[in-house]
């Protein structure tokens, strides 16, 4: 029941590949861990989704894997990479799913659905605070998650952000 | 229906389903309520302390939602967590809500342009004042 800011990791704003500064749900500027890759994890999508296309059983085993390190305190869960919860992070975490997604060839209602799941689970166990505004279609999901979904997913979509060939 | 649009429309469920099968096995231990408390001020006649804290409501994967809120708590709490006053979102680097007592009442004090998403009042017979400075 314990957390602890973490606030002594470096924070940098995420920016398109024009240096313009992505803008979260609430407004604010996105920021992102200081020396996280983001690129690593969309060219990962894009290699998850040529996988699939060879390889169908293989590539959705490897994509749901790497979703995997979107869990709580794994490799890509933006929010706890210094080991506890740091609220800088909350909207970019949900940004970089958007990002994965749309690289990884995954369709919007795909990756929605899936978070709508999981959130469905820990809204019998735990619930969501009074108040929070919630999405109309995935009824599990606060308005703020799927819109940061959208966001990353439009980054990535629109060629805003992409990475550079080899 | 074509026979490639339904391989396409069968192959796609097997991966949804697959994924949340998986993804589900992994996680499911995994969701949680984190709470860190940023603020205590004990009501002058001793019955009620106001608290501020951070809770994260986390759904194992994918979604977290954080709210800073300001409950009671007290020998007469009605929820464990202390009954619950004021819900705002953490939006970072807005600041957390202040407290304080007066004349009975207790005092939030929110930053101008901050909105509470959430608002009882009065809570367990304390009046509740919110400000915006």
């Amino acid at each position: 029941m314990a957390a602890v800011l973490a606030q002594q990791q470096n924070a940098t704003p995420l920016t398109d590949k024009n240096g313009n500064v992505v803008q979260g749900a609430n407004g604010k500027p996105a920021l992102i861990p200081g020396g996280f890759d983001v690129n690593g994890v969309i060219k990962t999508g894009q290699s998850d989704k040529e996988l699939r296309g060879y390889a169908p059983m293989v590539g959705t085993t490897q994509t749901a894997e790497d979703l995997a390190n979107f869990r709580t305190g794994g490799k890509w869960d933006l929010q706890r990479l210094s080991g506890n919860f740091d609220p800088r992070f909350i909207d970019s975490a949900t940004i970089l799913i958007g990002m994965y997604a749309q690289s990884a060839g995954i369709t919007r209602d795909q990756i929605l659905s899936i978070q709508n799941d999981f959130a469905a689970v820990a809204h019998v166990i735990h619930g969501y605070p009074a108040g929070t505004p919630m999405d109309p279609t995935y009824t599990y999901l606060p308005v703020r998650n799927v819109t940061n979904t959208d966001i990353g997913m439009r980054l990535v979509q629109s060629g805003a952000i992409s990475i550079p060939e080899d | 229906m074509k026979k490639r649009t339904k391989v396409i429309l069968i192959s796609s469920l097997a991966m949804l389903g697959l994924m949340v099968a998986i993804s589900a096995y992994w996680f499911w231990g995994r969701n949680k309520l984190e709470i860190q408390v940023q603020a205590t001020k004990k009501s002058p006649d001793g019955k009620w302390t106001a608290v501020v804290q951070m809770e994260v409501y986390s759904a194992a994967a994918f979604v977290d939602e954080a709210v800073y809120s300001v409950r009671l708590k007290g020998p007469a709490q009605k929820d464990r967590l202390g009954d619950l006053v004021m819900n705002m979102p953490v939006n970072y680097p807005d600041p957390a809500p202040s407290i304080d007592w007066s004349d009975g009442k207790l005092v939030v004090v929110l930053a101008n342009h901050e909105k509470y998403q959430y608002l009882a009042n009065p809570v367990d017979g304390v009046p509740i004042v919110v400000q915006q400075k």
